[in-house]
């Protein structure tokens, strides 16, 4: 015990010390390195375009939908035209270089004769490449789910894949930019009326956003 | 002209929010830790400018109301979860004085447009260009290092411009009364009330207000 007592110390002292000079230079780590979680608020602004496609067998041509977005993307819909496109997420880093995470959409209206919900949920894998102590690239790719419940009992339901390779900015601790391109596309996708009729869609929404991020 | 307005609403889309701060410390003062640790000095003190996102999530209800004052016409549409509300995201860049006073504006700006293709239909097409300018002022505070508040007022100016068509703008008055969570720096959470009042507005000569109340819970950065 008494040979444990001076290991045991320098031992704490080490890490310590080790500790003490990490936290000192935690702004000098880059990103994936310097935190583990990381909160984002992805597809803030940017411009997005959203094509929906209407898959009529019994029609020779398709009709299709296309909106285009700047600025402050929406995230309110109402007609299976176009995908909310801010979501929140969560994405922890297993590895300095590898993050798991998934992103998230809620949203909610009734009135004037309307009502309806969209909730989605976006799983990702992502890969940070680091630049430099203040900038990395960030390329995230996965699947989603998007349900649409509108009034009348019409719902639609969308499997998609996805992903965005972004360019992360992280002038100071626990806070950054993201900027880069993102694209979701259907795999499947079903609007489904009150009387029971299906019609299959097709949606792709692509386009150039910004977002945020705090790693913690 | 309302009932139109917000058809146009529902049939494109729209919503979101954002604040943002920055601050350097004064000569003498202790440098905040930048390991995970809280923020050595509260909201208001520690930071000059802050940057943030409003209304990132909560719930929003919003009234279209005939400016006759007779109450009897109005619309109003109830929101929840992420960027709840009609007009979309708004981007916050404030300057933080030394007695905690803040002065800035949130701002929101979106051009949607829309068109349609088939052969089994006829083609067609809308936009709309909608911005948000809302000067605040308000004052910084806190608690303790890692819970402050943040008051702010202000005019509120909507503008809606159609491709076509008249434009629509609405005019009302702004209140904010925010929580800030800061458990490590350059990250605060903000939740509160949020309230606008209608004061004016209209498309042409159809006068009408939007006001709008919800709970509000956001992010910011101060730097």
């Amino acid at each position: 015990m008494r040979h444990r007592l001076p290991l045991l110390a320098s031992l704490t002292v080490t890490v310590t010390v080790a500790a003490s000079t990490a936290a000192a230079h935690a702004d000098e780590l880059p990103f994936g390195a310097r935190a583990s979680t990381v909160l984002v608020v992805d597809h803030l602004v940017g411009a997005t375009r959203t094509t929906t496609t209407v898959v009529d067998d019994t029609k020779t041509d398709d009709v299709r939908y296309h909106l285009t977005e700047a600025g402050s993307p929406f995230g309110l819909v109402s007609v299976p035209i176009a995908g909310p496109s801010l979501r929140v997420g969560v994405h922890q880093f297993v590895t300095e270089s590898v993050s798991i995470g998934a992103g998230l959409q809620y949203f909610s209206a009734s009135g004037s004769g309307m009502k309806y919900t969209i909730f989605g949920f976006h799983p990702r894998v992502g890969f940070a490449i680091p630049l430099s102590p203040t900038s990395a690239f960030w390329l995230r790719a996965g699947g989603g789910y998007t349900y649409w419940d509108y009034a009348k009992d019409s719902s639609e339901n969308d499997w998609s894949v996805g992903g965005e390779a972004f360019y992360v900015y992280t002038p100071v601790s626990h806070f950054g930019l993201t900027f880069g391109p993102m694209i979701d596309h259907t795999l499947s996708a079903k609007y489904k009326t009150d009387s029971g009729r299906e019609t299959k869609l097709q949606r792709t929404v692509f386009g150039a956003t910004m977002g945020l991020l705090f790693d913690l | 002209m309302r009932r139109a307005l917000l058809a146009v609403f529902v049939a494109i889309g729209a919503s979101s929010p954002v604040a943002i701060a920055r601050a350097a410390p004064e000569a003498g003062e202790p440098l905040a830790s930048a390991d995970g640790s809280p923020p050595a000095q509260g909201f208001g003190k520690r930071a000059h400018f802050i940057f943030g996102i409003d209304n990132l999530f909560g719930f929003s209800s919003d009234r279209f109301e005939s400016a006759d004052g007779s109450g009897g016409d109005s619309d109003t549409i109830d929101h929840s979860g992420l960027i709840p509300g009609l007009f979309g995201p708004r981007i916050g860049l404030h300057g933080v004085l030394d007695s905690g006073v803040t002065l800035g504006a949130n701002l929101g700006m979106t051009y949607l447009n829309r068109f349609r293709t088939g052969a089994n239909s006829s083609d067609d097409a809308d936009g709309m260009f909608i911005t948000t300018v809302a000067p605040r002022i308000g004052y910084a505070g806190s608690f303790k290092p890692t819970f402050g508040y943040w008051v702010r007022g202000g005019p509120s100016l909507r503008l809606i411009i159609p491709d076509e068509g008249k434009s629509t703008h609405l005019v009302g008055a702004g209140f904010e009364l925010l929580g800030v969570i800061t458990p490590v720096e350059h990250l605060g959470v903000t939740v509160g009330p949020t309230f606008d009042i209608g004061l004016t507005g209209g498309t042409g000569s159809n006068n009408f207000t939007y006001s709008t109340y919800g709970l509000s819970v956001g992010l910011l950065t101060d730097l």
